[in-house]
């Protein structure tokens, strides 16, 4: 197949909920787009998504890319590729190159659709203070924008990816609504244990410096299908409408929701005027190409013909408009493969994901373990507050799937009960005793962006089809590091207020724990820790208030060229303790208006 | 066949399996093992629901039955699936509906043996997560390594059947989903909200 030439307003690179989003309002205006996807396109059809939950179920480990082929023209780091540094580097175990000191834990999907068809939903909105860390609290930088200037772009973005929640319950610190505005669906409703975690909070005292914290549950917002408002129009299924019209409790909305309640961009992408709208998957884009005057003068890319095969075909194709939304790492290859958009030298530097820490603990009696999305309801308290002049902030999830990857019940309890001759009747009484009782609460800490934390290439690593793989350099900071000991303070008060003792609390870390580290406290004592990504990749080409300092201005559009939007999650500069996506897509509909200013 | 024979527990002698004619096998390709009996189906059961503590109608109502049997006699072949079956027929027999008696005879003569113990302890994670363990490496050392003795979810639909499951009363994640709000209504063992 070779892409139909013509004259496009604008080449979208990546069909992930950023670039589908922008596509989407381009194609609304009768602009001409075509969109270039490196992955398969195999979720486009419903039979297509119904063999992906097939591989899930047989899929020995079920970690987030399980669902979805691998591809080595196209790769996706698997979690169980994620190993703790030792001592030497580079770790090549996956796809992603890992310099250290510390493994980056987070993998993401290139396939039509992007790491949407493996996330879980979550939109929180960030909070006004998290625009301006530097100002308020001495950390980070001040973006260029305001909470206020991004709101409407929120409210789009919502009703575009159908987010649902009650508004009443989401104005945290500052967060506001316009009166005349609601998300298009009601909340999901809470789970049995969000509640019990609720009784305990509302009594759960914690103490930084000279203040004391309270703690309460509220609801969390998810593009998940709920209840419609008025004015919205339930989408279900792609390929299959009347399939996934409201969450059924799969309790699988990671690594994959079997009947589409939950939002991917394949919804987007299949919303898209057919007249308008050129899609090309299985071409991956090596390099734009720069004129002598500084414009993108076109795109170079390389479409193979199948997985099992690395030949391919080098192509180009050119438009008016270049919009990079290829995913923060991958936006930030290409970027550098093409020497473009870097007179600044912040292309792949700030690399942050929100590192997951957990703690666990069981409860006296069931809370109904593995029913339901994978968390209903946060506690918010920790999202901003003076503290994050000291240490970062968290969104606490409460999470519905009892340990799951703290320790993977009910597998390691049946596996570790049959090898220790445990069967029968006492086996299962033993699962039916504790698993049901599982409580694991997610602490989402923010981290800073720092210069030394980022995307390379080199010569030495490159795929199958001759582009680069991703090279990461990745730290946590001793910011993040009190953030978590600091969580794990949170939990003991928490869990201390449900009527939980110590000896059920099994929070603990080894070396062998996934992410260990260590804290050294102000009294010089080692904390062990632990964490797991978030698979919120940010930071890599982020907006600014100057060419000097940052990739894009604020509405992503490149400084150094023109017609060069670089849109996505790597776009922001500080990330708060709100999972990205919803963020990354308001500043993308941002940009939207930006381009069709451009393209008048 | 070879000098470990003696290691296998003499159970009660019987053919675990009918054996077709050459003919029929020749033309059922897509069966590779030989049809078990219903001796065979019915001890399989038998062991199954002292290993699973489900009892025999929730087994056959997982359709897993013959799927389960099929890869143990595929993967280990009828003699270890012969020997497995028929002491187990025999220390259910022996135990005469005493459980603690049961629990003694399932440790000491199967269990505790290096032939089948292994085998009886894949079938409860079998059973419970639809996982097949690679066997021991001392058994494979021993017996023979299978080429389908690998450590894999035997099909989409063991996963969904597995034990683990209702054990913890609930559903398998991506499968037999209970529906809108269901998460919301007290779990299993509880009455009240909170």
């Amino acid at each position: 197949m070779t892409v139909p030439q013509g004259s496009y307003d604008a080449i979208v690179i990546g069909a992930g909920p950023v670039g589908a989003s922008i596509a989407k309002v381009l194609t609304d205006r009768g602009k001409r787009v075509l969109i270039l996807e490196a992955g398969r396109a195999s979720g486009l059809t419903y039979d297509g998504w119904r063999s992906y939950v097939d591989t899930y179920r047989s899929a020995l480990v079920k970690e987030p890319n399980s669902p979805y082929p691998p591809n080595p023209n196209a790769q996706s780091t698997y979690s169980q590729d994620i190993l703790n540094i030792q001592k030497r580097v580079p770790v090549i175990s996956g796809y992603q190159v890992e310099k250290g000191p510390l493994s980056f834990a987070s993998t993401y999907l290139r396939s039509l659709g992007g790491t949407s068809l493996h996330w879980l939903g979550t939109c929180p909105r960030m909070v006004p203070n998290d625009f301006r860390m530097k100002t308020m609290y001495g950390v980070g930088v001040d973006w260029p924008l305001s909470y206020d200037e991004l709101q409407p772009y929120y409210c789009q973005a919502e009703w575009l990816m159908g987010v649902a929640a009650n508004k009443e319950e989401q104005g945290h610190f500052g967060i506001w609504f316009p009166e005349d505005y609601d998300y298009p669906m009601e909340r999901i409703p809470p789970s049995y244990s969000d509640r019990v975690y609720a009784e305990g909070a509302a009594k759960a005292k914690v103490r930084f410096g000279s203040r004391e914290y309270g703690m309460s549950v509220t609801s969390l917002a998810q593009a998940r299908n709920s209840i419609p408002r008025r004015g919205y129009t339930l989408k279900g299924a792609v390929g299959a409408q009347h399939v996934g019209q409201r969450c059924e409790g799969n309790a699988c909305c990671i690594p994959i929701c079997p009947v589409q309640a939950k939002y991917s961009a394949l919804r987007t992408l299949n919303e898209i005027d057919q007249n308008f709208f050129t899609l090309v998957t299985q071409a991956v884009v090596s390099r734009l190409l720069i004129d002598p005057g500084g414009r993108i003068g076109g795109v170079e890319y390389k479409r193979y013909e199948s997985e099992g095969s690395s030949q391919s075909t080098l192509g180009t194709a050119t438009a008016t408009l270049y919009i990079v939304a290829a995913h923060a790492v991958e936006s930030a290859k290409l970027l550098l493969a093409s020497g473009a958009a870097n007179s600044s030298d912040q292309v792949g530097r700030n690399l942050m994901d929100h590192p997951f820490f957990l703690t666990w603990a069981l409860n006296p009696t069931p809370v109904g373990a593995f029913r339901g999305p994978g968390q209903t309801s946060e506690i918010p308290s920790f999202r901003d507050g003076p503290f994050r002049r000291d240490f970062a902030a968290a969104r606490i999830d409460l999470g519905n799937w009892g340990w799951d990857i703290a320790t993977f019940p009910p597998n390691s309890n049946v596996q570790e009960a049959a090898a220790a001759n445990v069967f029968g009747k006492k086996l299962r009484h033993a699962l039916s005793d504790q698993v049901p009782r599982q409580l694991r609460v997610g602490y989402v800490l923010e981290q800073l962006p720092e210069a030394a934390n980022r995307v390379t290439i080199g010569r030495d690593f490159v795929d199958p089809i001759g582009c680069y793989r991703p090279v990461i350099h990745y730290n946590v900071s001793d910011y993040t590091r009190a953030g978590m000991v600091a969580a794990n303070k949170i939990s003991d008060s928490l869990f201390h207020a449900m009527g939980i003792g110590q000896a059920n609390i099994f929070t603990h870390f080894t070396p062998q724990s996934p992410g260990y580290m260590t804290y050294r406290t102000e009294s010089g004592q080692e904390v062990p820790l632990s964490f797991y990504g978030s698979g919120h990749h940010m930071g890599t080409h982020r907006i600014g208030i100057s060419r000097t300092d940052s990739v894009t201005n604020r509405n992503s559009r490149s400084w150094d060229h023109e017609n060069l939007y670089v849109v996505g999650c790597g776009g922001m500069p500080t990330v708060g303790a709100s999972n990205p996506t919803l963020t990354a897509v308001a500043m993308a509909l941002m940009a939207a208006d930006d381009m069709l200013t451009q393209l008048g | 066949m070879s000098a470990n024979d003696s290691d296998i527990p003499r159970g009660r002698a019987h053919a675990a399996f009918a054996i077709p004619s050459l003919d029929s096998a020749a033309r059922a390709p897509r069966r590779p093992h030989k049809a078990p009996t219903d001796e065979a189906r019915r001890d399989f059961v038998a062991l199954s629901v002292v290993l699973t503590g489900f009892d025999d109608a929730e087994l056959w109502g997982t359709g897993m039955v013959e799927a389960y049997l099929g890869w143990l006699l595929s993967v280990v072949g009828d003699r270890h699936t012969g020997a497995l079956l028929s002491t187990s027929h025999r220390i259910i027999e022996d135990a005469a509906g005493d459980d603690d008696a049961l629990e003694r005879l399932m440790q000491l003569d199967i269990l505790a043996d290096a032939a089948i113990g292994p085998l009886a302890r894949n079938l409860i994670v079998l059973w419970y997560l639809g996982q097949w363990n690679q066997l021991p490496a001392d058994w494979r050392d021993t017996w023979g390594a299978n080429a389908m003795d690998q450590t894999c979810i035997i099909s989409p639909e063991a996963y969904v059947q597995g034990l683990a499951w209702p054990a913890i009363h609930t559903h398998p994640p991506g499968a037999k989903m209970p529906g809108y709000g269901s998460w919301a209504l007290p779990p299993h063992g509880v009455e009240e909200q909170p």
